[in-house]
């Protein structure tokens, strides 16, 4: 926490790491590392019980329970020290000179840090949002805290300056920055929503239709709302801004960023406005149930719709800044998402015409079903629209390899829910087959997965005629170069991705050890044209002069 | 290079006229089919209605006039599950003096649209002709309003 400027510097201020040892020394890390997790754990839980008793001083009228307290205090004194000795083990310059390169200290560290970090942010604000309703949770506060030193503890270690890991340096940070940013967006759709709903039942109250609402003040839970937004706000504010996660440009903070921007957020925007939808088709066209019980999710879909879009929003602009394959892996999710939702919005629409073609002897009505259909498919639809972009012209779209993923899931998919629907559809019609029935009943049976098959072969159809006419468009040029081992110093990241730009190629970089610099950009390009080979390993000289230190060595399949 | 984008077009063509034509006829049928029709109270089938329907519409005494006598006398209130029920005929048997009706049970307790959550489940009531009239004798659970005491 010393040093919140840059802990996520790819350089660092970490000289000469020396490579970890596998074999032996693997298991050697991996067991204790183990051991430490659990002595932790357990010391935490132990100390935790402690606590909330202290708390609990002068307010518990009756407490006898010594088995409990027995359990605390052998989990405190024996795996605390325990876990003391575990740590001096991991922790001694010796181990640690030979330990903070490999994968296993990142990997335990994000581990342990991530969920002490869940624990005592979920303790913590449900402790303080539980006060607010004039609740006093003493095990809550107590947990809290224990969890909290926990993760001070190995925050510090992340960041020392001796022992901080020398691999995966941003994932911690990023896991913690997600992790604020939900518990933040699930505390402000929940304040948003329950303020809006006590607006609409006071509108309602006005009208002379309102809920009687029998409970808790109105503002009790949205103070609560308010108490997780700001807690959560705060953990994504330090790690996002403070500790750099916005400036990361790792592999891991890309993925995690795609997640928020293409789906996460989206997902909730979408939720909260075809269900907005749906509500105020039903207001209007489905007398069946008063206006009272259809307006009960309403304030909760506004909420969700507004909050999404501003993290959304925010998100995207972050993208707009990453590189193009980041940028073209968030359109792609977003438009997976959006024509998933349309998809099934499609299929809910043809089960509900279907239900309207069977002839039952009861029926409470099929129009919330319809309702719901048609607004999942009005709101998701459009929106896949503006992101597939379907109108443009084959010459100027590029078949990236992103794009022939996508296309791939998507039949993936397509063939799993075909297949489902076609069983249960098969399963219904020999069943019926077999045994007398009507074709009424049957038509209930099977409407259901009639409906999403309908959906999956459009799906299915649309996307095939793109693959044929994305192969037909692709120009068919055989790469020059599979793959590329560059040897270089320096950060080779921009090198790296022009190399692929120009050639296609894979490439694979090992890092120089002594060197900081490599040959410029140009220089590298002009030493690969021409060059023909399955695999290259092309060795960069150091300095960024455009003299031939360039070697090209073509290698034997 | 210019026929397969056509293609590609016009498949994305049909592809919104048929969602455009399934969306319409959906709205037409769901907003243009009547209640569903009334059936023969001295039939199986027409019993069946008649309960349910009173089920639905929390006409306890009318509901109870149509159970048999024992179950009707001696009852315990047990609670209908009602949420988006419907009810489909799969097929009747009806012998001297007793019948069954089978059913197809769907209910929706979704309340959005993205959380919809239709179940369809076969069950029948089973009914005993009781002088010229038929009585219910078991119903599904969920249209259940009575079950009998220390059974």
């Amino acid at each position: 926490m010393s040093t919140p400027t840059s802990p996520i510097d790819p350089a660092g201020a970490n000289p000469a790491p020396v490579t970890a040892q596998g074999g032996v020394q693997t298991v050697r890390r991996l067991t204790l590392y183990l051991l430490l997790f659990v002595m932790v754990v357990i010391a935490a839980i132990g100390l935790s019980g402690l606590l909330a008793r202290l708390f609990d001083v002068g307010r518990a009228v009756v407490n006898d329970d010594t088995i409990g307290l027995a359990q605390s205090l052998a989990f405190t004194f024996i795996a605390g020290p325990l876990a003391a000795v575990v740590w001096w083990l991991v922790w001694r310059g010796a181990a640690m000179h030979r330990d903070r390169s490999s994968l296993a200290w990142p990997i335990y560290l994000a581990l342990a840090s991530t969920v002490a970090l869940v624990v005592w942010a979920g303790q913590l604000f449900a402790w303080a949002a539980e006060g607010i309703a004039g609740r006093w949770m003493p095990a809550e506060l107590a947990t809290g805290i224990v969890w909290a030193l926990v993760w001070l503890w190995h925050v510090w270690m992340w960041n020392h300056s001796k022992n901080s890991p020398t691999r995966l340096i941003g994932v911690a940070p990023v896991i913690a920055s997600l992790i604020g940013l939900v518990l933040g967006v699930g505390g402000a759709v929940m304040a948003l929503g329950m303020l809006l709903s006590s607006t609409l039942d006071a509108l309602g109250g006005i009208a002379g239709s309102g809920a009687v609402s029998i409970g808790l003040p109105w503002w009790v839970p949205v103070l609560q709302g308010l108490v997780w937004t700001v807690g959560g706000g705060a953990l994504w504010w330090w790690h996002w801004f403070r500790v750099g996660v916005h400036t990361d440009r790792s592999g891991f903070s890309n993925v995690v960023l795609v997640i928020i921007a293409g789906f996460g957020s989206l997902a909730l925007c979408l939720f909260g406005v075809a269900t907005t939808l749906f509500i105020v088709l039903r207001i209007f066209l489905d007398p069946s149930d008063p206006i009272v019980v259809i307006i009960q999710p309403l304030g909760n879909a506004i909420a969700a719709a507004l909050i999404g879009a501003v993290v959304f929003v925010y998100h995207r602009r972050a993208v707009a800044d990453r590189p193009a394959p980041v940028r073209s892996a968030t359109t792609l999710v977003s438009a997976g998402l959006t024509l998933a939702v349309a998809a099934s919005g499609f299929g809910v629409t043809v089960n509900a015409l279907l239900a309207g073609l069977a002839s039952p002897i009861v029926d409470t009505g099929i129009r919330p079903l319809l309702f719901g259909g048609i607004s999942a498919l009005l709101v998701a639809g459009p929106v896949w629209w503006l992101l597939w972009r379907p109108g443009t012209p084959a010459s100027q779209r590029v078949s990236t390899p992103g794009r022939r993923v996508y296309l791939v899931v998507i039949f993936g998919v397509s063939a799993v829910v075909a297949l489902i629907t076609l069983l249960v559809i098969g399963f219904q019609l020999f069943a019926s087959a077999l045994d007398v029935g009507s074709g009424s009943s049957l038509l209930d049976q099977i409407r259901q997965a009639l409906g999403l098959l309908a959906a999956t072969v459009l799906v299915a159809v649309y996307h095939f005629a793109l693959w044929r006419a994305d192969r037909a468009a692709a120009p068919s040029v055989a790469r020059a170069i599979e793959h590329i081992t560059l040897v270089a110093g320096g950060d080779t990241t921009e090198l790296a991705g022009a190399i692929r730009e120009a050639t296609g190629a894979k490439v694979t970089v090992l890092r120089v050890a002594e060197s900081d610099t490599h040959s410029s950009v140009d220089a590298v390009l002009a030493a690969l044209g021409g060059v023909t080979a399955g695999r290259v390993l092309l060795i960069s000289g150091a300095g960024s002069s455009p003299t031939a230190e360039v070697q090209v060595i073509r290698l034997a399949d | 290079m210019t026929e397969p984008v056509r293609e590609r077009d016009k498949t994305l063509g049909v592809i919104l006229a048929i969602i455009g034509v399934a969306v319409v006829i959906a709205l037409a049928v769901v907003f243009l089919r009547g209640a569903p029709e009334t059936l023969d109270p001295a039939t199986p089938e027409g019993v069946v209605q008649a309960y349910s329907v009173a089920v639905l519409d929390q006409d306890r005494p009318t509901a109870l006039s149509h159970l048999i006598p024992e179950l009707a006398k001696d009852c315990s209130t047990a609670d209908a599950h009602l949420d988006g029920l419907r009810l489909t005929v799969v097929s009747s048997t009806i012998r001297a003096s007793s019948a069954t009706v089978r059913v197809t049970v769907t209910t929706n307790s979704g309340a959005g649209p993205l959380e919809n959550s239709e179940y369809a489940s076969d069950d029948s009531f089973t009914l005993q002709k009781v002088g010229d009239v038929w009585l219910i004798e078991t119903t599904p659970w969920q249209l259940a309003i009575c079950y009998p005491k220390g059974g």
